[in-house]
């Protein structure tokens, strides 16, 4: 639910009101606050110069004003509330009522004007990064302007002189500030047909971050370097990440930024794609070459593209198999092939509702459902139309349907395969497997006799 | 003969009102027992009375505390003894306030003529100062009846310590049985695990010592149970039989609502303590008996009647023998008696000063114990609870081992095991502070033997 609050109408306004002179205050554009964290249709240009929008992944574009030829914008940093999934709402930092902040989508050469309110406990400042701006507009505070003090409002104005898929962030406290979500993403589109960057037909956006997050409580804790238990595109995790929802054939660019401490290698199924951009540009067509998985190393932005003809339900996640779960224990000893049998019931006897897992395997965790830590997602969660999925964190789907219209980024549910293309099982049983004579003596352990060396043997 | 049957019944009048100032004089032992009973403000009146020696009602359910006092009350033979001992201190003072009986003396000489003489000698000074040996007296058997009620009031006291321990024990074996199954569970789990290989040798050395440690400790928590329960049956007196048919309650009561005030603490008055009235009875008996050894001291005097029959003739008269204060005027021994007094009357007048003290000693106690106990029930336990059922969630999420959720196990019992151990102590306090209140004098309420 996209809303229009005035400004000063908001909690805390007044101390917009006392720190922001009246001409400012005049010429501030309303700031626009999102609710919602499902993915908003792109947003068509009513003003200003023309342009194909992208769909950022459960998020939206920031609407903006036209003022005398400029491009206005207005972000206010502020604490919000964001639904990490169903289940689990997250007490993040972030911009306009939503972590990430909302996507500014700009025409290259576009005069733009961008102001920033800081209603954070504490001062902050804004960088966009990778643009060609003047120096005092890179926002890195102290360096190259004074931190935006809580209730101030800070303007930044310079043209979008290259296009490309960039980002902002703070620049002040950044460690605490980002691993708060405070970011965004920008895109700023070609202002008349380039010869490295295509025109598609969808176009997807998303920010990789993490969070740590302790299970049983809402706020990340900043100071965590390595250990982070939920792994999120725009603030969201299976089976909270909206799907990708194409037409078969359409050709689809997917931007993906990564503001996380660590590398992810981003893996499709079912089609290959070129890296056709990072945020240093437009990549030539001589440069590309196709693959499945792109690494996106920390501070990188990466453009993928491919033309979606496989229809289907096609898993996209980081291959990281850590990064597809959700919180879990890092020191838990693997208990595959313990059996507990009676053991289980005397912990029973003494912990009413104990349940033996890992014998196995995990898989069952994704299945048992049993009650967990309020405000926590479970390690591994998801249900397909053939079980459970096992999965969390960074993983998504890429819906290709011969039926999805163009310009209907809705969920059209699973895919219904034609019959006989499906993975069956074998009927009879199968036939005994020839094992090699050794393989059968595998348990005999091998007895290795060492030698002593024995005194008085004369060398 | 006329003379004889004179004097015979001049000594049966003598006897006879000897016989009845005797009589008045004598604590016997329904009011001994009676002002004892009251001493001691026993809520069960029949119990130092009662002569129905029943015990099996009392046995056949589990011994409350109420219960165990009016067993050993009733039936302790240890605790019989000391009613009989002080009876028999009693009896003793109260013969003492009684004059030396009369001397009957027969001679028959036979020689030339057969001579029969008769002789009726009595203390003078017996007689003189019967009054005051029977104040004496009085005073002694009053004092060794406050003595055996502050006695009775110390036995009360160690057979409330004795329950509670025995109680609280018993209590806290059931959860130290939890402990050590926990522990065990977790040994034998790395046990599985090492067959498994999913186990380093050293943390299945570590749980395994752990195990065996707690199998330790529960060795020592069994020992301490029976010791415990030992303890009452020696202070209850039960023969062995008894014993072993003994069923205690499964845990100790419920505290109260709310802690005695310091009002109904301070509305006993202190006069009515049993340290300072039998600090009174003493100074009492010692000025009485000052008061007695000064004639006696340097003077006694007899009084003989005589009669006499040689041959045909007769004759009779009277004899008076008086002590001489040649070599002992009684001066030493009037300087002792004043001593004695004088300390008695010191002591009466500390034992006033100590009461105050040691009474808000044992409520400071008391109250302490009684918020301890309380957050330990009802802030502590339910915060392990949660802490214990948090734990469960985490394991479910995979977020903890299902060693970790047994520690948390382990910790949440050793609460419970705690919370027993600080109402263990409140009822302790509350137990010396009723002795304390009666005005026992106060001893240690740490850990009894």
């Amino acid at each position: 639910m996209t809303s229009r609050r005035h400004f000063l109408g908001m909690a805390g306004g007044a101390i917009a009101a006392a720190t922001v002179s009246r001409p400012a205050l005049a010429a501030l554009p309303e700031p626009v606050i999102e609710t919602s964290a499902s993915t908003r249709p792109p947003l068509h240009p009513s003003t200003g110069r023309p342009y194909n929008p992208v769909v950022t992944l459960n998020g939206w574009t920031l609407p903006w004003r036209m003022n005398k030829g400029v491009k206005e914008f207005h972000l206010v940093a502020e604490p919000v509330n964001r639904e990490l999934a169903p289940g689990m709402i997250a007490h993040l930092w972030g911009y306009n009522g939503q972590s990430p902040g909302p996507t500014i989508e700009v025409v290259e050469g576009d005069q733009v004007r961008i102001f920033v309110t800081n209603r954070l406990p504490e001062r902050t400042s804004m960088h966009w990064h990778g643009q060609r701006l003047p120096n005092g507009m890179d926002g890195v505070s102290g360096l190259t302007q004074p931190a935006i003090q809580p209730g101030k409002t800070f303007v930044y104005e310079f043209v979008a002189k290259r296009p490309g898929t960039f980002m902002y962030h703070p620049h002040a406290d950044e460690m605490t500030q980002m691993a708060m979500g405070m970011m965004g993403m920008w895109i700023t589109h070609p202002a008349k047909a380039h010869p490295h960057i295509s025109t598609v037909d969808r176009d997807f956006c998303f920010l990789l971050s993490a969070y740590d997050i302790e299970p049983g409580s809402a706020l990340p804790k900043p100071s965590t370097m390595t250990d982070f238990n939920l792994w999120t595109w725009n603030s969201r995790v299976f089976p909270g990440i909206d799907t990708l929802n194409v037409r078969q054939h359409d050709k689809v660019r997917i931007r993906v930024g990564n503001l996380t401490m660590t590398n992810h290698p981003i893996h499709m199924h079912g089609h290959e794609f070129t890296i056709t951009g990072t945020d240093g540009g437009p990549i030539p067509h001589s440069a590309r070459w196709p693959e499945v998985t792109t690494d996106i190393a920390v501070g990188q932005m990466r453009q993928l593209e491919f033309v979606a003809d496989e229809p289907g339900d096609w898993a996209i996640h980081c291959h990281k198999s850590h990064h597809t779960m959700n919180a879990m224990g890092h020191g838990l000893p693997n208990m595959i092939g313990v059996e507990q049998g009676e053991l289980a019931e005397r912990i029973s006897n003494l912990i009413p509702g104990y349940m033996k897992m890992g014998e196995s395997g995990m898989a069952e965790m994704g299945e048992m459902k049993m009650p967990l830590p309020a405000n926590t997602l479970p390690m591994m969660t998801g249900d397909g139309p053939y079980g459970s999925l096992e999965m969390g964190g960074m993983f998504s789907v890429i819906k290709v349907r011969r039926d999805q219209k163009p310009g209907d980024y809705s969920d059209p549910g699973w895919y219904t395969p034609r019959k006989g293309t499906v993975a069956y099982e074998y009927g009879a049983a199968p036939p005994e497997a020839h094992r090699a004579e050794h393989a059968a003596h595998r348990d005999a352990s091998v007895e290795v006799t060492v030698k002593k060396p024995e005194a008085g043997h004369g060398h | 003969m006329y003379g004889l049957a004179k004097q015979a019944r001049c000594l049966t009048l003598v006897s006879a009102f000897g016989l009845m100032l005797g009589g008045c004089a004598h604590l016997d032992r329904a009011t001994l027992l009676e002002h004892t009973q009251r001493d001691l403000a026993l809520s069960h009146p029949a119990s130092l009375t009662d002569t129905s020696s029943d015990i099996n009602p009392l046995l056949a359910r589990p011994l409350d505390r109420a219960a165990a006092e009016r067993l050993m009350l009733l039936h302790s033979p240890a605790l019989r003894a000391l009613i009989r001992q002080a009876e028999a201190d009693i009896a003793q003072s109260a013969a003492s306030g009684r004059p030396a009986n009369p001397v009957l003396g027969f001679t028959r000489l036979t020689g030339p003529e057969v001579e029969i003489e008769r002789a009726l000698s009595i203390g003078l000074f017996d007689l003189l100062t019967w009054p005051q040996r029977q104040r004496v007296s009085t005073a002694a058997q009053q004092q060794q009846q406050l003595q055996l009620s502050m006695t009775l009031l110390s036995e009360l006291r160690a057979v409330r310590l004795a329950w509670v321990d025995a109680v609280a024990a018993q209590q806290q074996l059931s959860y130290a049985e939890d402990v050590a199954e926990s522990a065990a569970i977790a040994g034998d789990l790395a046990d599985k695990m090492q067959k498994a290989g999913s186990i380093s040798a050293l943390d299945l050395a570590r749980q395994r010592a752990f195990a065996a440690e707690a199998a330790n400790r529960l060795t020592e928590a069994r020992l301490h149970t029976q010791q415990q329960r030992e303890r009452l049956i020696r202070q209850l007196g039960l023969n062995d039989e008894q014993a072993a048919s003994l069923a205690l309650p499964e845990q100790l009561p419920d505290l109260p609502a709310t802690a005695r005030s310091a009002e109904q603490i301070n509305q006993r008055v202190k006069e009515q303590r049993l340290d300072v009235r039998l600090a009174r009875a003493a100074l009492a008996t010692a000025a009485a008996e000052q008061s007695l050894s000064l004639p006696e001291s340097y003077t006694r005097a007899e009084l003989t009647l005589h009669a006499k029959r040689t041959g045909p003739e007769r004759s009779q008269g009277w004899e008076l023998g008086v002590a001489l204060p040649v070599f002992d005027t009684g001066e030493l021994t009037r300087q002792g008696m004043d001593a004695r007094t004088q300390a008695a009357a010191l002591q009466l007048d500390a034992t006033l000063r100590r009461a105050g003290s040691s009474l808000r000693s044992q409520y400071g106690d008391y109250l302490t114990r009684f918020d301890i106990a309380r957050r330990q029930r009802s802030t502590l336990l339910p915060l392990r609870e949660q802490i214990a059922h948090e734990n469960l969630l985490r394991y479910n999420g995979m977020l903890i081992s299902v060693f970790e959720l047994l520690d948390s196990a382990r910790e949440q019992i050793n609460t419970v095991i705690d919370t027993i151990e600080a109402e263990r102590r409140f009822w302790q306090a509350d137990a010396a502070l009723e002795s304390e209140l009666l005005g026992a004098p106060t001893l240690s309420t740490g850990d009894q033997p």
